[in-house]
């Protein structure tokens, strides 16, 4: 029987699982090799420290249910920050969206006349030349002057300003 | 009376109902199920850790996981088993995050673990470690030996040698298939057994 065989056999299973076949055959060797009897100590002593390990346990402590509960609730409570993002973009969106609804009702609603042409406007607009020479704040008022007049009024205006 | 009359009630519903109103965010339903499987997700992680604040925070985090990720479950096996797969990967994440030591020294040992492996040496007997207080030393050492192996090799010696569960047992806790944990096993063992081969020359050498 080789060593490796030996070696095999424990490395195989926990000594603690060994059947009692394998465990005479293991120590029949063993007895007359120092290399597997090294082994089988190791072996043994490890499956001893594994189940001591094994044997310790720890059980909850009262307060533990209600630690798991306010963790659950404080993690709803907070949401992702991908999430929040989402959310605020999106409250920002139908508020710009509302003001351009809003915008567009009001110049709707506000300026009929806009689609009339601008050349119509203007031959609807009372412009008067004496308006736009004079830009007298009371020419407006007065009744419109002739193209004579307002001739005379201009070079008389530049005769006075030669004296 | 009829707050006890509904404690009563949630104690003794069925499983699978439980779940199912937890699933919809029922908040009392998901206590009920910390109350009935936290003895089961503590016993599983005190396997891999002895702090008894890791352990507890290793527990919170399975259940938070469980609750985000109720609507996974299906209710093919048990819910048990279910948190106990999540416990047994969250433990297992953990062994891999923490820093491995470096390999057990005799000259590290303290006196009650080096007494304890002397009489490993004079008796040949796997019975001494039945003694309460001989049992704390093993452990001890147990507890020094794997924290110089790996997350995987100290997942499956803990399941399979520590615990005794079958091969079958440790592929579904672990996610592995049945070879894995048969190789991992047969390996594991072995680098455990030179470790402790190790310490007990260097006692050896000390003598």
């Amino acid at each position: 029987m080789s060593n490796q065989h030996i070696i095999d056999l424990l490395d195989n299973s926990a000594v603690t699982r060994l059947s009692q076949g394998e465990l005479f055959e293991i120590e029949a060797h063993a007895r007359d090799c120092d290399m597997c009897c090294r082994a089988l100590e190791a072996a043994r002593a490890s499956a001893a420290m594994l189940e001591a390990r094994a044997a310790e346990t720890l059980e909850p402590q009262p307060f533990f249910k209600t630690r798991v509960m306010a963790a659950i609730r404080e993690s709803r409570a907070e949401q992702p920050a991908f999430l929040r993002l989402w959310r605020s973009a999106g409250a920002l969106f139908a508020a710009m969206l509302m003001v351009v609804v809003l915008l567009s009702t009001l110049s709707l609603f506000t300026n009929p006349q806009q689609d009339e042409p601008f050349e119509s406007n203007i031959a609807q607009s009372e412009i008067y030349p004496e308006n736009i020479v004079f830009d007298d704040e009371g020419a407006a008022d007065d009744e419109p002057l002739s193209y004579a007049q307002v001739l005379d009024l201009v070079f008389d205006s530049e005769d006075s300003d030669g004296e | 009376m009829a707050g006890a009359g509904l404690a009563i009630g949630i104690e003794q519903e069925p499983e699978l109902e439980l779940v199912g109103r937890a699933r919809e965010g029922d908040e009392e339903a998901f206590e009920e199920i910390v109350r009935r499987y936290s003895p089961r997700v503590f016993y599983t992680a005190s396997k891999f850790f002895r702090q008894r604040a890791q352990v507890e925070d290793i527990a919170q985090d399975v259940f938070l996981k469980a609750f985000t990720e109720l609507k996974k479950f299906e209710g093919r096996g048990s819910f048990e088993g279910w948190l106990t797969r999540i416990t047994t990967n969250r433990c297992l994440n953990e062994l891999r995050s923490a820093k491995r030591r470096p390999e057990a020294a005799v000259s590290n040992l303290s006196e009650e673990q080096s007494d304890w492996l002397d009489a490993q040496l004079a008796t040949k007997s796997a019975d001494l470690h039945k003694a309460s207080e001989q049992s704390r030393v093993a452990a001890d050492l147990a507890e020094r030996v794997l924290a110089t192996m790996s997350a995987d090799d100290r997942l499956v010696l803990t399941l399979l040698d520590g615990e005794g569960l079958s091969v079958k047992e440790v592929a579904e806790h672990a996610g592995w298939s049945q070879a894995k944990v048969k190789v991992q096993a047969f390996r594991a063992r072995r680098r455990m057994r030179k470790a402790v081969e190790a310490l007990l020359e260097g006692r050896n050498g000390h003598k």
